[in-house]
């Protein structure tokens, strides 16, 4: 029968000779890179500046405009421009009444008349 | 998963390894790889016999520990114990549907600066003892396997393999016996002076 120190060295000689093979130890070390997670660090360039959010055409000319105050002036003057164009100008001059002649220097006819009556 | 012997333990520098590899740190690959492999493959060669059957187990569980590695938690289970018992278990699995097979291929490695002679004793007495241990029962084999070539203590072994220390001591008692027997007729053949 073999005794403990014969069976140690079995065992030792084991240890020694049960070495995994270089090729299946880069092998691991391939399945070890590709399974490594990424580090969590993002690009301080793209973290400063956030992503420009999405216009559509009609927020982009409201914005050329000059916002939506300014686009509303402008869009309540067109309307009013848009009326006075379509409609019966007449009425407009009814408050003043009929008019046949306008004088534009009142009492110059006389002042006129004056002068010839003395030469 | 892991023993009484386990809980509440100070993280240790496989915890600390698996931290850094889950946290993208590029050097902690290789040294994962050069800590984990060697322990995984000496124990699923034991077990199985087969150079290419170790590997493939050998891998499985690598890939398995890798995947754990960033939801481990420091101080909890010993990583290189989750690695027996995961290695040991895929072992378990394949030898259910085989029987092991003598280590009589075992390629040498390359950068063995022993003598020749010396290499020759060696590989002599590892084949030997791989032919014994093929003659054991598994759950033995494993027993003797992490107990004197991995060398772990028998709170540690009693955890990997889910069992109490006493029938732990039991099984490499009694397959240490069966060892020494087994042996006992090749003394010359291995190196050893006869008396």
């Amino acid at each position: 029968m073999a005794n403990d120190d014969e069976l140690e060295a079995a065992f030792a000689a084991a240890r020694r000779r049960d070495q995994p093979s270089p090729e299946f130890q880069a092998r691991v070390l391939a399945t070890a890179q590709a399974m490594q997670p990424k580090p969590q660090s993002v690009d301080p360039l793209r973290r400063a500046v956030p992503p420009a959010p999405v216009r559509n055409f009609w927020a982009e000319v409201g914005l050329a405009l000059g916002g939506w105050r300014a686009a509303g002036g402008l869009s309540a003057a067109m309307a009013l421009g848009f009326w006075l164009g379509v409609s019966d100008p007449s009425g407009l001059l009814e408050p003043a009444g009929s008019v046949d002649s306008l004088e534009l220097m009142p009492g110059a006819n006389d002042l006129f008349a004056s002068q010839t009556g003395e030469g | 998963m892991a023993g009484k012997d386990d809980q509440g333990r100070v993280p240790d520098g496989d915890d600390l390894l698996l931290a850094a590899y889950a946290t993208g740190d590029p050097a902690a690959p290789r040294a994962m790889a050069d800590r984990f492999t060697a322990p995984a493959f000496r124990l699923a060669l034991r077990m199985l016999g087969d150079h290419a059957e170790a590997e493939d187990v050998t891998q499985e569980a690598l890939i398995r520990l890798f995947g754990a590695a960033p939801g481990w938690r420091p101080g909890t289970a010993k990583v290189t114990s989750w690695l027996y018992r995961v290695t040991a278990n895929l072992c378990l699995d394949r030898l259910r549907q085989r029987r092991p097979v003598p280590l009589s291929e075992a390629p040498d490695m390359p950068g063995d600066d022993m003598p020749p002679e010396a290499r020759l004793t060696d590989r002599a007495r590892s084949d030997a003892l791989a032919l014994a241990l093929a003659g054991l029962p598994d759950r033995q084999r494993l027993a003797v396997v992490l107990r004197h070539i991995e060398g772990l203590a028998n709170p540690e072994i009693a955890a990997i393999m889910d069992v109490g220390t006493e029938a732990v001591e039991s099984l490499t008692a009694r397959g240490k016996r069966a060892l020494t027997r087994a042996l006992a007729g090749q003394k010359a053949a291995l190196g050893y002076e006869e008396g």
